[in-house]
């Protein structure tokens, strides 16, 4: 299981549009994922996971960095040897 | 409920040990060190957003061999 933050900057006012064409996109190809808009130097953050690296690296240049309205993004992918959920 | 991300930079090698501190702190529901522009990134929630600030300002800041955190507040109608 491979899992990465997806941490996005929108074109201003087009935040609510990234956030539901993200979950759309998401929701409709069964990517486990968690949206969520922000107040900060990013805009939204996206968690998604897949089986593998692979699979999660097609979700996030092929899915998300396309969604409208995304202008920059960083990527952030959890270290699974250090992984200590809360 | 109010929700944080906390993207935090630590010195090289202390990544663990601030994980091992996190992720009994109040309010924390993941820790994960990450690969990328930042090493940790934790979701804080808790029911208003003074006790987030609280717990960002005077537990996580307060930790050791922290460099840096990135704080991004969570808009509330925005999941």
């Amino acid at each position: 299981m491979s899992t990465a933050y997806f941490l996005a900057n929108t074109k201003i006012n087009h935040e609510m549009d990234v956030i539901n064409e993200a979950r759309s996109i998401l929701r409709q190809e069964d990517i486990p994922h968690e949206i969520q808009g922000v107040f900060g130097v990013y805009d939204v953050v996206i968690k998604v996971s897949a089986k593998d690296s692979k699979t999660l690296q097609t979700i996030i240049q092929e899915k998300l960095r396309r969604i409208t309205s995304v202008e920059s993004s960083i990527t952030m992918v959890v270290d699974e040897g250090a992984k200590l959920d809360a | 409920m109010a929700t944080a991300y906390v993207l935090l930079n630590c010195q090289i090698g202390s990544e663990r040990h601030i994980i091992e501190q996190i992720k009994s702190m109040e309010g924390v529901k993941e820790v994960r060190g990450v690969f990328g522009a930042y090493d940790i990134l934790i979701k804080i929630q808790t029911a208003s957003v003074e006790r987030l600030r609280e717990i960002i300002t005077w537990k996580i800041r307060k930790i050791d061999k922290i460099r840096s955190t990135l704080t991004l507040m969570g808009v509330e109608g925005q999941e």
